[in-house]
């Protein structure tokens, strides 16, 4: 039985995930995740960097819902928001 | 003049004579004899810039991480860094640290690659989207550069960068079109490569806002970067080949003058001999401009006040 060396095994894992990187499936996959890039980029860094300016302007981290019952993080409102700011850019064509 | 050899040409020969007497052919002759003592002349300060440069925008992170440099002192060494990474990058695209097959191509192709990072912008893309700008300058269905970086005024182009910067813009369709129309393997690499440099600059903000450190991406990449982009553009496209672009060898670009000189154009006042001979350094340019300024003043080159 011939065996197959590591090295010989990393090679041809190596050569099927480029295989599935070239994939139509994968571009496919790839056009459509960077076509909504802008969402990604609202949800992901504007959410919380809108939260972090809030955090060190104005010292509030936690907001009221529904008073002295419950109260949630503000990133939990600015993320959404950063979110729909990027689907509103994809939409408009215009961040600003 | 007539019996010298050209060879033999000094510059003050040059100033005195009357080139525009001059064939085309012996004006092209005399124009490629004074370029090529320009070309293939590496010298320490184009290698140094993009190694020192990278340097310093990679060891801004971890000091302003660890709070030993505070973050708005490091703000303008970053786009300081950001502003600079190009250039180099723009060398190698011509091949100018070392063609194919010379000892110094692993050089050539290490600033290539490496020099954009803190500009997030693949060396591939950049190559071939600006061998077109080379090949079709000023052509507005052709050159890759047009949408993004044309205007008659400046407020125009300010405008024009500004949209550029928009989802699914004009300026970066372009750029894609360009790709796509050269259907080449290099063309296609240049794609991957551009797409994962986003994708990784992405992760990079991302993981940075979701440890807290939204702020000091923004402030020390995300802002540098777009300061950058405008002072480039500016500079770099806008200014040598707008308003009014023209098109053809000797029309298609002209000389300007800059208020602190060439430092503060990064030497983009001699950028029309860059577009005439793309092979000799950009720190050789002004120098090469001055040989070769009675030579462009036959050509009826646009030099501007320089």
């Amino acid at each position: 039985m011939e065996l197959v060396s590591k090295r010989e095994t990393f090679h041809i894992c190596f050569d099927k995930i480029l295989i599935l990187f070239h994939s139509r499936v994968m571009q496919r996959v790839l056009e459509t995740f960077l076509s909504f890039l802008p969402v990604w980029f609202g949800l992901f860094f504007l959410g919380p960097l809108i939260a972090e300016i809030i955090g060190l302007s104005f010292g509030i981290t936690q907001v009221t819902i529904i008073p002295s019952i419950s109260e949630i993080s503000v990133y939990a409102i600015t993320i959404p928001l950063g979110g729909a700011w990027g689907g509103l850019a994809i939409w408009r064509g215009r961040w600003i | 003049m007539e019996h010298q050899s050209q060879g033999d040409l000094t510059k003050s020969d040059l100033t005195k004579s009357d080139l525009t007497k001059l064939s085309d052919s012996e004006l092209m002759s005399l124009e490629r004899q004074i370029a090529k003592r320009y070309i293939g002349r590496l010298s320490w300060f184009m290698v140094a810039w993009p190694v020192l440069n990278l340097a310093v925008w990679v060891s801004l992170w971890p000091l302003v991480l660890s709070g030993t440099l505070s973050i708005w002192a490091a703000f303008p060494l970053a786009a300081l860094t950001c502003i600079l990474a190009y250039l180099p990058c723009h060398d190698a695209q011509h091949d100018i640290y070392g063609r194919p097959g010379d000892q110094t191509r692993w050089l050539n192709q290490m600033i290539g690659h490496l020099s954009p990072i803190p500009i997030a912008l693949s060396y591939r893309f950049l190559r071939e989207t600006h061998i077109e700008h080379h090949k079709h300058a000023n052509n507005p269905a052709l050159d890759p550069d047009y949408p993004t970086n044309s205007g008659n005024s400046i407020r125009e182009f300010l405008s024009n960068v500004y949209l550029s910067m928009q989802p699914n813009s004009e300026g970066q369709v372009a750029y894609m079109n360009c790709l796509t129309r050269l259907d080449t393997d290099e063309a296609r690499k240049a794609i991957r490569d551009q797409v994962l440099v986003v994708l990784v600059q992405h992760g990079i903000l991302f993981a940075m806002a979701a440890n807290g450190h939204a702020l000091t991406a923004f402030i020390l990449w995300w802002v540098p970067l777009k300061i950058a982009l405008f002072y480039n553009r500016f500079y770099l496209s806008w200014l040598p080949h707008f308003p009014d672009p023209q098109r053809g060898r000797y029309r298609d670009t002209h000389s300007f003058t800059s208020w602190l000189g060439n430092l503060s154009s990064l030497g983009m006042t001699a950028h029309v001999v860059h577009h005439l001979h793309p092979r000799i350094p950009l720190d050789l340019t002004p120098a090469a401009m001055r040989d070769l300024k009675p030579v462009l003043l036959a050509r009826g080159v646009d030099l501007g006040s320089a």
